[in-house]
């Protein structure tokens, strides 16, 4: 640990990392990638430590109060028995537990090959060499070098996933990191997904914590593919409890005529950051970005985007809108970069907020960097309050007003995921954030009072 | 479309058409920075205890500043040590008319296009002309007096109203504001001094030609304009400068402050060397400029076109401290060649029902980069505070860049803040059509882009805005997309 300071926050963690290289050989360094990338991880923290906000990229978040917290790496063997009922469908469940795989968990399924990270590296360590073509592929789109997070996860590359989708599977693939413990848990993930040509997948990455007295702080890094004509949807769910913290490192590479589509709901979780940036590397590929945030307490949420066009004849939209009340912040960062060779672009973006306390804040930096001349770019951002106009219409229609402005509330949400696409989810999506509306707004006692539909058909 | 291309190339190529260097003797002080020549520098101006003292403050203040890394900009370090601090004409005498100017400067001026000797006659311009420093003419100096508005130059400012500049210098732009700022308070050598008294309506605008004149001559201006209860003002900055191998700097401080129902209007057209065709040579024009809305219903406008230097880097800003105070930024930025710009401008909401405006156009050729770079902030107490943005980028071929970086930072919840951008190009089908009505392309290039930045240079004044779309004309003349 020569230039990493262990009284820094989470740097205890890296000990055994430490270890790990201080025994290997220069052999063993030289053909073990995953070696590699940990000492990359090691070298890479060593220069930068973790963000502060002095930092540009991590402005506004003061991520102190989350990471003071004496941590430790899951150490239990411990197994989950069963899959805890939280999503209202079927699913292709590919779950951690306390930061370790849940093989049992998952039943064969056409078209879908799951991999253990944990085991590959263990195997790695043993005999080396024998790795195959994908298992080279981490590390290749978010390398250590890229953020402090990605840098810290692959120090600390140990479990993880990798998943390769060769045919439409019937159900959604549920990618999920449980935690139950007693003491502060760290939790260190990296997945790699791969969409084979012409397939199309539903990821749904969420986190939970099954404890309520120590916080749970995820780093989870995804590196994600998409060859030609394949398409994925990708859900992040982060509607836990306020001891869940996470920061979500994404990157997905797009092949010709690929299509991606992302939804972020943030609801419940105490602090989030999400940094996802998708390449649009071939022609006529398409990304669309939702992210929905609904605030309230102290919770944080950072979603920085970031859209790369490398190719001609690409599209890109994004819409992030965020609802902040109490002492909450949204911060939003949303990048679109339109390289030279990327002709005829077309990219949108747009951002809205709402505030509802005084005390809520909200920084919002959407951002366009353009080197192309025949493209068409638009973004635009709000700030600002519901109109009172349309409060006072409703009430002159005899709501009142507190139920007058959850109906608005619930209109302004609903355009970020009302057109996801598995109608289960999304009316349980709605139903959840309807509940935290009512409770924003105090309403919960009255809840029954209020006839509303809201199941969006 | 490469046909188009090589029409860019040989209109955007066009030689700087006001590159010359006027011969004048000039009175330099050595080069480099140290206490030493902050008091030299002092004492030639003759300056007040207190100021050697502000200045000395700033110095050490800069000595630990590190320069500012973060803006899209990328130039060669500056050796800030190699730079003279201080030039000034050899003739200390102030001239009592116009006859009484050095030839040669009423030459340069007349090169510039300054109406110098027609100014008595021309309606309503008062020209404070700064040659490398030293204000060497003000007129209409004794119209203004009548009522009671001062106007002249910083060094004489500190001579003859020292309560009011003590009062005001470094209040909206601190010594150690940044890097540049405090480097500017160290040696500033001169500049303009603006007071309206209460009450009072300034019958005509004011005026200011800068001039970099002197080779390796950082130029260090610092204006502070005062707008007291109820007055209102209008002042515009033009330059141009000759042209040169070596880098300049230019690093000014504007100061603007509005007391209660005041209202100042600051417009600038800048055209400086913007180097020549392979980006060699050109003017880096570092520069603070910052209102204060200090009293309830004041209002600053700053409106610019900024056309020339080789590095822009300045965020004209307004701190909306008054209640019901009202801040406005309009903004065309050109750039061609290897220019770079990074400009935009702050709007800090403090008081209730304060609303701020932002219009800004910028328009990218050649293999230039043009950012806006913004930050709208309201704060806490800022109750029903109101902000409307646009920022709309015009490339012209693929070779330049565009870039947006708004901040906007809101924490009271009745703030209505709206941003939008657009980037767009000259589209084919609109040349097309002018063509078609037989207007050649240059033009049609020089009429849309006109039209795309008309918005801003309606906010121009008359004089002004004919000069501005001049000038976008000379930069820009047969542009395609």
């Amino acid at each position: 640990m020569t230039n990493l300071q262990e009284t820094k926050p989470l740097m205890h963690l890296l000990s055994a990392t430490f270890d790990s290289l201080q025994g290997a050989t220069p052999e063993q360094l030289e053909h073990n990638p995953f070696l590699q990338l940990r000492k990359r991880g090691l070298d890479a923290l060593a220069r930068t430590g973790l963000p502060t906000p002095k930092d540009e990229e991590w402005k506004y978040l003061n991520l102190a109060p989350y990471i003071r917290h004496p941590y430790q790496l899951p150490t239990s063997r411990e197994s989950l028995p069963h899959l805890p009922q939280t999503l209202p469908m079927a699913t292709i469940p590919v779950v951690f537990f306390n930061g370790l795989f849940q093989p049992h968990l998952l039943s064969p399924a056409r078209g879908i090959t799951v991999t253990s990270l944990a085991q590959l590296v263990d195997k790695a360590s043993h005999d080396g060499t024998a790795l195959g073509e994908q298992e080279h592929s981490i590390g290749q789109l978010l390398s250590p070098e890229d953020d402090p997070f990605v840098a810290l996860n692959a120090a600390l590359l140990h479990q993880g996933a990798l998943l390769h989708i060769t045919q439409t599977p019937s159900q959604p693939i549920y990618l999920a990191s449980i935690t139950q413990s007693g003491h502060p848990l760290f939790v260190n993930l990296r997945f790699a997904i791969r969409l084979s040509a012409g397939t199309a997948a539903t990821v749904i990455l969420d986190l939970r914590t099954l404890s309520k007295t120590a916080p749970a702080f995820h780093n989870i890094v995804s590196e994600i593919w998409l060859e030609t004509e394949s398409a994925l949807t990708l859900i992040f769910l982060q509607n836990d409890t306020a001891q869940n913290y996470g920061v979500l490192t994404t990157r997905i590479a797009q092949t010709a005529r690929s299509r991606s589509r992302l939804y972020t709901i943030t609801a419940g979780n105490g602090m989030v950051r999400n940094t996802t940036s998708v390449q649009l590397n071939e022609p006529e590929a398409e990304t669309v970005l939702y992210g929905l945030s609904i605030l309230r307490d102290t919770e944080v949420a950072d979603h920085h985007t970031a859209v790369e066009h490398l190719a001609p004849n690409c599209q890109s939209s994004e819409l992030y809108k965020s609802i902040v009340a109490d002492q909450a912040t949204n911060i939003f960062n949303g990048k679109i970069f339109v390289h030279p060779e990327a002709q005829q672009t077309n990219a949108y973006q747009s951002n809205h907020n709402i505030l509802l306390s005084d005390d809520a804040r909200v920084y919002t930096k959407p951002q366009l960097e353009i080197f192309a001349d025949d493209v068409r770019c638009t973004h635009g951002a709000t700030v600002g309050q519901l109109p009172q106009e349309a409060v006072f219409y409703l009430q002159t229609r005899g709501l009142p007003e507190p139920v007058a402005d959850v109906l608005l509330l619930h209109a302004f949400a609903a355009e970020v995921y009302e057109q996801l696409p598995i109608e289960p989810l999304r009316v349980w999506i709605d139903q959840q954030l309807s509940n935290r509306l009512f409770d924003i707004v105090d309403l919960a006692a009255d809840r029954k009072l209020v006839d509303l539909q809201f199941a969006t058909s | 479309m490469s046909e188009d291309l090589k029409i860019i190339e040989e209109v955007t190529g066009s030689d700087y058409k006001y590159g010359f260097v006027s011969n004048i003797e000039e009175e330099l002080a050595p080069p480099g920075l140290n206490e030493e020549i902050i008091r030299f520098i002092s004492q030639k101006k003759n300056e007040p205890e207190w100021l050697l003292e502000w200045r000395l403050k700033a110095f050490r203040a800069w000595q630990k500043m590190k320069e500012p890394k973060w803006a899209n900009i990328h130039y060669p370090p500056i050796d800030f040590q190699s730079l003279h601090y201080y030039a000034a004409p050899k003739k200390q005498q102030r001239p009592k008319s116009l006859d009484e100017i050095d030839p040669e400067i009423r030459r340069t001026f007349e090169k510039l296009g300054i109406p110098l000797e027609e100014q008595k006659l021309l309606a309503g311009v008062a020209v404070d002309a700064v040659l490398d420093s030293v204000s060497v003419a003000t007129t209409f100096k004794e119209k203004l007096a009548e009522l009671g508005i001062i106007f002249c130059s910083m060094s004489e400012a500190i001579q003859e109203h020292p309560d009011l500049v003590r009062k005001y210098l470094g209040s909206v732009v601190p010594y150690n504001d940044n890097f540049y700022a405090a480097l500017n308070s160290a040696v500033f050598s001169d500049g303009s001094f603006v007071y309206v008294p209460p009450g009072v309506r300034c019958p005509m605008e004011l005026s200011t030609y800068f001039r970099i004149n002197a080779a390796k001559t950082g130029q260090f201006e610092r204006t502070l304009i005062i707008a007291d209860e109820g007055s209102y003002v209008s002042y515009l900055e033009g330059c141009t400068a000759p042209m040169r191998d070596e880098h300049q700097l230019h690093a000014a401080v504007v100061e603007l402050i509005a007391l209660k129902d005041a209202e100042i209007k600051y417009s600038t057209v800048q055209n400086w060397y913007p180097g020549d065709k392979e980006g060699k040579g050109g003017i880096y024009n570092f520069v603070t400029k910052r209102g204060i809305c200090k009293g309830p219903n004041a209002k600053i406008s700053w409106t610019q076109v900024e056309t020339g230097s080789a590095i822009t880097w300045k965020y004209p800003s307004v701190i909306l401290l008054g209640d019901n105070s009202v801040g406005e930024f309009y903004s065309i930025a050109l750039t061609n060649n290897h220019q770079q710009a990074d400009t935009g401008t702050k709007m800090i909401h403090i008081g209730k029902n304060t609303r701020s405006r932002i219009v800004s156009k910028s328009i990218a050729a050649g293999k230039s980069n043009n950012s806006y770079r913004g930050l709208v902030r309201v704060l806490k107490k800022a109750e029903n505070a109101r902000n409307y943005s646009q920022c709309d980028s015009m490339l012209i071929g693929n070779r330049c860049g565009a870039h947006t970086f708004p901040y906007i930072e809101v924490e009271n919840k009745t703030a209505t803040v709206e941003h939008e951008a657009t980037v767009s190009k000259i589209g084919e089908d609109m040349l097309f059509y002018l063509n078609q009505r037989g207007i050649p392309t240059e033009e049609a290039v020089a009429l849309i882009v006109n039209g795309f930045s008309e918005e801003v240079l309606q906010h121009l004044p008359m004089e002004f805005a004919i000069e501005a779309r001049k000038l976008l004309a000379i930069s820009l003349e047969g542009s395609v997309g």
